[in-house]
């Protein structure tokens, strides 16, 4: 009998190993650069800082009502950067070579990147969001949790990759001038195409990992109610005779669109401001939907819950709001009530994160 | 340290189906990290070239050249991109044909000192011999050099292309006995290249 604590500990055991080697991968691929061009290496690392910085704070702040746990969007972060990063150079090359070998190198050299590429990181990186929701079974509740998710290992993936990049203008260079090489890349990478790279389709792959969450938990009730008859616990509108497979088509439809931004991005021949808007223009709709839907539900359950008398109608009006919250928090005077009010805070939007997923 | 379990969202996977999943995520990251590598190794990386191909090499027409190759010679695929450069083979001897974008319009000299580092990278413990002065069959000048570490020895040379955004960087290594028909090769090769709107 596997208890919780132990298969907890397996997937985060199994995350930080699988972490470890793929840092150990791109590490192993650019030590011999970094060594001859150690100042391109530290410069190439330092332009990517603002961009890691400002996007986990920004992309945190996506999450309505609260921000998702630092932790694990920190660890969401790291998997892009380490375990995604290094098994997508590995994938990447060794499928790269197949395109050539077969396909020819005229054909590899307009194509390969955009049809490897889609396939192998857009899997490898939206497999850090499904172990976040493994390792953490509080984080992720749906497409909206996913989609933070998805978009912080898309971040670090971005960010590493735009290193190697750098790293590798400097060999396209002919290391005549390593830092110019370098600069040049980020400014491409970061200031042109940074608005509509990884973290945009991870994003969409992760708002579908949310919806495979949110279709193995309703499986799980409706098999679980069917064994014991009590239908209590379905979720609204599930049928009971079927597990909703509408979620699981939404989940699929994620992937495939995040593959395809991928495709369009690495495309040949389509101007690179294109690629960025379409993506960005994409992954944002998709938020603000996910983002209204959530609130409406949130405001609906608030609603509810206050006319039932377990949410005070001040808590109802302030929980929703990060700044009412903090409005709320200053206008009590002693530590203790503040306390007391901030993990009563915390316990609405714990239950309302749940129930409005 | 895990707490104690926690009150989870009705549901939630139970630790059998939390070890299923994580053998689902494990199994498509050894797929595909693995999967691929093994099938690409699998796979011959050897396209035999006719003698006298010639291969054009960078981005697009003005900033390019070619070169052409004698009999024998076998193109590597998977590590060539006729945007960026060539691996070639025959016997003991390989050849890397490479186009070099500048980050600013250069010299020859200050192509070769960045030649020298990159070399480094890829072929670590090589030393180049004092750079010599070398022109193509078009009059391009250019500069060449012998290249010999522990185990292999050769010939690299540099050529600026016409427009000075762009050079053509040839190496030329064998076995350490080989040094003769390295330095043949690289001869033939520096006389094939040509650049389109050569001024000379």
């Amino acid at each position: 009998m596997v208890s919780f604590r132990s298969s907890i500990r397996a997937v985060r055991i199994s995350a930080a190993v699988l972490c470890i080697f793929g840092a150990g991968v791109v590490i192993r691929e650019f030590v011999r650069l970094l060594l001859v061009f150690p100042e391109a290496g530290a410069l190439a690392a330092v332009l990517e800082l603002p961009l890691v910085l400002i996007g986990f704070v920004l992309l945190r702040r996506l999450r309505p009502t609260r921000s998702p746990a630092r932790l694990w969007s920190a660890a969401a972060l790291v998997w892009g950067a380490t375990a995604a990063a290094g098994c997508a150079l590995l994938a990447n090359q060794g499928l790269a070579g197949l395109w050539a070998k077969n396909e020819g190198i005229k054909f590899a050299s307009d194509w390969s990147a955009s049809l490897s590429a889609p396939l192998n990181e857009e899997l490898l990186k939206l497999c850090g969001v499904i172990m976040v929701a493994l390792a953490a079974p509080l984080a992720i509740n749906g497409p909206l949790d996913g989609m933070v998710y998805g978009a912080l290992t898309g971040l670090g993936f971005q960010a590493v990759e735009n290193v190697t990049y750098g790293l590798n203008a400097v060999i396209m260079s002919g290391g005549t001038n390593p830092n110019l090489a370098v600069l040049n890349s980020a400014l491409l990478r970061v200031g042109t195409a940074g608005l509509g790279s990884h973290w945009t389709m991870t994003a969409v792959a992760g708002a579908g990992a949310g919806y495979l969450i949110l279709h193995t938990r309703r499986r799980r009730l409706i098999r679980a109610a069917s064994y014991t008859g009590d239908q209590g616990r379905l979720p609204a509108g599930a049928p009971a005779a079927r597990p909703g497979y509408e979620l699981l088509l939404a989940a699929a439809a994620c992937l495939t669109a995040a593959m395809g931004m991928h495709l369009l991005f690495d495309a040949p021949g389509v101007v690179i401001e294109l690629k960025v808007a379409v993506n960005f223009a994409l992954a944002a709709i998709l938020y603000l939907m996910l983002s209204s839907a959530f609130l409406h539900r949130a405001r609906e359950w608030l609603a509810a819950a206050a006319a039932a008398g377990l949410v005070s109608a001040a808590d109802a009006s302030s929980v929703l709001s990060r700044r009412r919250r903090r409005a709320e928090l200053r206008r009590v005077h002693l530590p203790a009530d503040r306390q007391s009010l901030r993990q009563r805070q915390q316990d609405i939007l714990a239950e309302l994160d749940a129930e409005a997923a | 340290m895990v707490a104690d379990q926690p009150r989870l969202p009705p549901g939630s996977a139970s630790p059998r189906a939390r070890l299923r999943w994580l053998l689902i995520i494990v199994g498509v990251m050894v797929l595909l990290t693995a999967g691929w590598p093994l099938l690409d190794a699998v796979v011959s990386d050897k396209q035999q070239l006719a003698a006298g191909a010639k291969l054009r090499i960078g981005p697009s027409g003005p900033d390019s050249a070619s070169v052409s190759v004698g009999p024998g010679w076998t193109l590597r695929p998977a590590e060539s991109d006729p945007r960026q450069g060539y691996l070639l083979r025959r016997g003991d001897i390989s050849v890397s044909i490479g186009y070099v974008a500048l980050a600013r319009a250069g010299r020859t000299t200050g192509i070769w000192s960045g030649l020298q580092r990159v070399l480094r990278v890829s072929n670590p413990g090589i030393r180049l011999g004092r750079p010599a002065a070398v022109t193509s069959r078009q009059g391009r000048a250019g500069l060449t050099a012998t290249a010999t570490s522990a185990r292999t020895s050769g010939h690299v040379t540099d050529f600026l292309g016409p427009s000075g955004t762009y050079a053509i960087e040839i190496v030329v290594l064998g076995p350490s006995g080989a040094k003769p028909v390295a330095a043949a090769v690289s001869l033939l090769l520096i006389r094939s290249l040509r650049f389109p709107a050569d001024p000379w």
